[in-house]
């Protein structure tokens, strides 16, 4: 028996849950109108399911599969698709190559289980080829990836997933909501009773997993989204150096002396998490970089 | 009016601003972004008043310029 | 100022790029379109005075980079019967108005159509005691003029005021990079007897992620008046009516600087400091001032059978100052309360206060209400003065008429007075895109000048030294965005 959906209410709130997108997906009504939360709580488990259908690298019946094995072949993509695309390619010339979604093939030789299996230049080397937008051809409706490369939108899926949802359950319900997919939220405020929404940012452990950090920061937050990006999870130890999980898609290589988590909010979730992973490539100019940008970060080093 | 008291809330107001009230994050600007609360929430009718104002009084302008003088001096 | 054309900084094509890629659901620019507001303002003032209709369009388009172009039409129709100056007697008085010298024959009509170059036309406004006639002087092939009676008791006022006025402005809006924005704009006016054309810029930077905005602007405007029978010499006989041209001009240069400053969620407000330089023609050409002895009305020496009144004199230069105060408070949800303060000082001596209160209650999706309170006070100007003491302000030596006083006025518009209005504003939101709305207001002036004091049973004992204006307007409005 697995598990679909999971309803709760409280005195003033009512929450759904539900997996998806390799996290736990929830959404916090400002009401205590359960019947109400469900049928919405259903609407948003359903289109995210649907979005998750429809980008994930991991099936092998949606465009994805068929755009990652074209060999070579030009894939016409439908609407949607088309617009992600569009919206990667913009993204690769703003952040000039650093956000870029056929760097997904870094993955054959990077694996970020804590251990020390660090690769050579050379097997660096032999990848850096088989990555680069640059290579690509898009013309909406039509992409050229050349054999061997792939895309993967996993980059911005759970951000995305948020904005959407965000926008179907407010063109439904006049209050206030949260929605809250994996740490990646987008909030519709003030609450009814004036409050703000109060969002816990996690804890960073250190390498020898003792909570160093041990506050956890609470933040009020009445309106947009926010994402955060860190290594707290993923990583590689080689003597003494740290490798985070955020590879340079120019260089192949993990970032360095990028800070240990960076939380951004910004007005919407797609937003917030492409300035926190953006910054987290900057390094050491992480910081600078989200100074310029609208939106307000935290970032732990 | 006493000119007195209205140079010491202007002064107390700026003190408080330059000392950092809190800035306001994008996110909090719900309220804010109302039409309601748009500073000239109701340009034509500003103009309009501020129109028959300006020709029946000495006074006239303040919260910035429109467009064109008129003959009523 | 050289527009530089940059591109978008970083957030903001991301944020474009998020909106495009979430579609038109996203909070992000939803602005970018079109918004047409109309308007019709519906004046009338109390006791037979000026009455006024005005429609008003204005139009507005908004990029997807966010600069927008707005263009204003304004026409003013104006009827009804303005205070001349002079001063309110016990004797019935007699003025022959615009065009020409004294009273031509008398042709007696209700209606007339306008002649030679000015546009000028006549409407007698019924609740004005007068008897007026109409004639015409086609020597000079300049219009015709008006002779009026004002009966005894009344306010002198004048019944051929009647004119229109057509006011196009045209402005644009840029954001430009690091958090400035730049205003260009400009606009031209012109009525019968008067033109008006003006060009303004502002520049305005943000800080601290948009909760501080600093602007400065300019405000440059070149008037020109030509007034129908000339321009006449200031401070001599109305009877005689010597001109010295035909048409004068004024410019004013004003310059503003600005702070708005995001204090909290709930509060914004705004500082203002404003300078204004005007020079040149500052004269009313239509206004007057009575010539009294000790209270008296006397002959004037140059046309038998008239009261003496004098043209008034207005100096060549006025600067004024003006602080500006302005706060919006959001109450609750969807209430604001805006409450502003002004206070301007000129060199002609008038200082005043302004006090502004607005409510906006928003009942529910669909309807608004916005209470609407006003105090205004000012000092006099000056020259002000209800009217001219022989002996004091101007003498008579073997009939030569010689002002002693530099500058006279007696336009209420510069004397002591308060004025409270109230109104009442209900909006109907139709939609997301449309609304329409209705406001009344009432203004009631209070005399706060100083009594000019006169000889006990003289003409100008016991009248009124200061007509105080009532007025009333009716707006309605209707936008729609799209």
């Amino acid at each position: 028996m697995d598990y679909c959906l999971q309803l709760t209410q409280t005195s003033d709130l009512c929450r759904v849950r539900f997996p998806a997108m390799a996290s736990t997906c929830e959404v916090i009504f400002d009401t205590t109108d359960a019947t109400l939360a469900l049928a919405l709580g259903q609407l948003v488990q359903e289109e995210t399911q649907r979005i998750e259908r429809h980008l994930s690298r991991y099936r092998d019946d949606n465009i994805i599969f068929q755009i990652n094995n074209a060999n070579g072949v030009a894939v016409i993509v439908d609407d949607e698709t088309a617009d992600l695309l569009d919206f990667a390619a913009t993204l690769w010339q703003l952040s000039n190559g650093l956000f870029d979604i056929t760097s997904g093939k870094l993955r054959a030789i990077w694996r970020f289980d804590g251990s020390d299996n660090v690769p050579e230049q050379a097997a660096v080397d032999a990848i850096l080829p088989l990555i680069g937008w640059q290579k690509v051809q898009w013309q909406r409706p039509t992409l050229i990836l050349p054999a061997g490369m792939e895309i993967d939108l996993g980059g911005i899926g759970k951000e995305y997933a948020v904005d959407k949802t965000y926008d179907l359950v407010k063109s439904q319900f006049k209050e206030a909501f949260l929605v809250n997919f994996g740490g990646d939220l987008r909030v519709q405020g003030p609450r009814k009773n004036g409050h703000p929404w109060q969002v816990g940012i996690e804890t960073v452990t250190d390498e020898n997993n003792n909570n160093m950090q041990q506050q956890e920061t609470i933040i009020d937050i009445s309106h947009g989204g926010l994402a955060t990006s860190g290594d707290s999870r993923r990583y590689l130890l080689k003597n003494n150096q740290r490798y985070s999980h955020i590879l340079n898609p120019l260089t192949g290589w993990p970032v360095v002396s990028a800070p240990r988590s960076i939380t951004t909010i910004a007005p919407t979730c797609v937003e917030a998490g492409l300035c926190s992973s953006l910054a987290m490539l900057m390094g050491i100019n992480a910081e600078a970089f989200l100074e310029e940008q609208n939106v307000t970060y935290w970032s732990i080093r | 009016m006493n000119k007195k008291k209205i140079t010491i809330s202007i002064l107390a107001l700026s003190a408080l601003m330059l000392n950092g009230c809190s800035t306001v994050k994008p996110w909090e600007r719900d309220l804010l972004a109302k039409p309601q609360m748009a500073l000239d929430s109701d340009p034509l009718k500003t103009a309009f008043d501020d129109h028959i104002y300006f020709s029946k009084e000495a006074s006239s302008g303040g919260r910035g310029f429109g467009g064109g003088g008129c003959g009523c001096n | 100022m050289q527009l530089i054309n940059k591109k978008l900084s970083f957030s903001a094509s991301l944020a474009l790029a998020t909106s495009t890629l979430l579609g038109a659901n996203t909070q992000v620019n939803a602005e970018e379109g079109w918004q047409a507001d109309s308007a019709v303002l519906i004046y009338n003032e109390n006791n037979g005075r000026v009455s006024a209709i005005e429609p008003a369009v204005n139009l507005r388009r908004t990029y997807e980079d966010e600069s927008s172009i707005n263009l204003r039409v304004v026409y003013d129709a104006l009827t009804g019967a303005s205070p001349n100056g002079a001063a309110s007697a016990s004797v019935a008085q007699t003025f022959t108005s615009a065009s020409g010298s004294a009273a031509q024959t008398a042709n007696a009509q209700a209606m007339t159509s306008s002649s030679g170059g000015t546009s000028r036309q006549v409407t007698p406004s019924p609740n004005v005691n007068t008897i007026v006639t109409h004639s015409y002087d086609d020597d000079e092939g300049e219009g015709h003029s008006t002779t009026y009676t004002i009966a005894p008791g009344d306010t002198p006022l004048d019944p051929s005021f009647e004119d229109s006025r057509t006011t196009v402005s045209l402005g644009w809006t840029k954001p430009l990079e690091d958090n400035y924005t730049v205003n260009l704009g400009g606009s031209y006016s012109t009525e019968g007897d008067f033109t008006s054309f003006s060009v303004n810029g502002a520049v305005a930077k943000d800080f601290n992620q948009k909760s501080t905005t600093l602007s400065a602007g300019l405000n440059l405007e070149f008037d020109t008046v030509t007034p129908n029978g000339g321009l006449p010499d200031p401070l001599t006989s109305y009877a005689t009516h010597n001109t010295i041209g035909e048409s004068d001009s004024k410019n004013v240069v004003d310059t503003i600087i600005g702070l708005t400053q995001v204090i909290n969620r709930r509060w914004i407000t705004q500082f203002n400091i404003s300078l204004s330089q005007s020079s040149g023609h500052h004269s009313d050409p239509y206004k007057i001032l009575t010539v009294a002895d000790q209270g008296n009305l006397i002959t004037d020496p140059e046309n038998a059978g008239n009261y003496l009144y004098l043209f008034e004199s207005r100096p060549d230069s006025r600067q004024k100052l003006s602080l500006y105060w302005q706060n919006k408070f959001a109450i609750m949800n969807n209430n604001v309360l805006d409450l502003s303060y002004r206070y301007m000082t000129d060199d002609w001596g008038v200082n005043s206060h302004t006090v502004d209160a607005t409510f906006h209650w928003q009942l529910s999706d669909s309807f608004y209400l916005e209470p609407h309170a006003r105090y205004y006070e000012q000092t006099a100007a000056d020259f002000y003065t209800p009217f001219l003491s022989l002996g004091d302000d101007v003498v008579i030596n073997s009939g030569a008429i010689t002002a002693l006083v530099d500058y006279a006025s007696s336009d209420p518009r510069l004397g002591a007075f308060s004025a409270n209005t109230y109104g009442l504003k209900m909006g109907f939101p139709l939609s997301d895109t449309r609304e329409l709305s209705l406001s009344v207001e009432t203004y009631q002036q209070q005399d706060k000048n100083i009594r000019k004091e006169v000889a006990a049973g003289s003409h100008l004992d016991g009248q009124s030294q200061f007509a105080e204006l009532s007025a009333n307007w009716v707006q309605l409005g209707y936008s729609v965005r799209w």
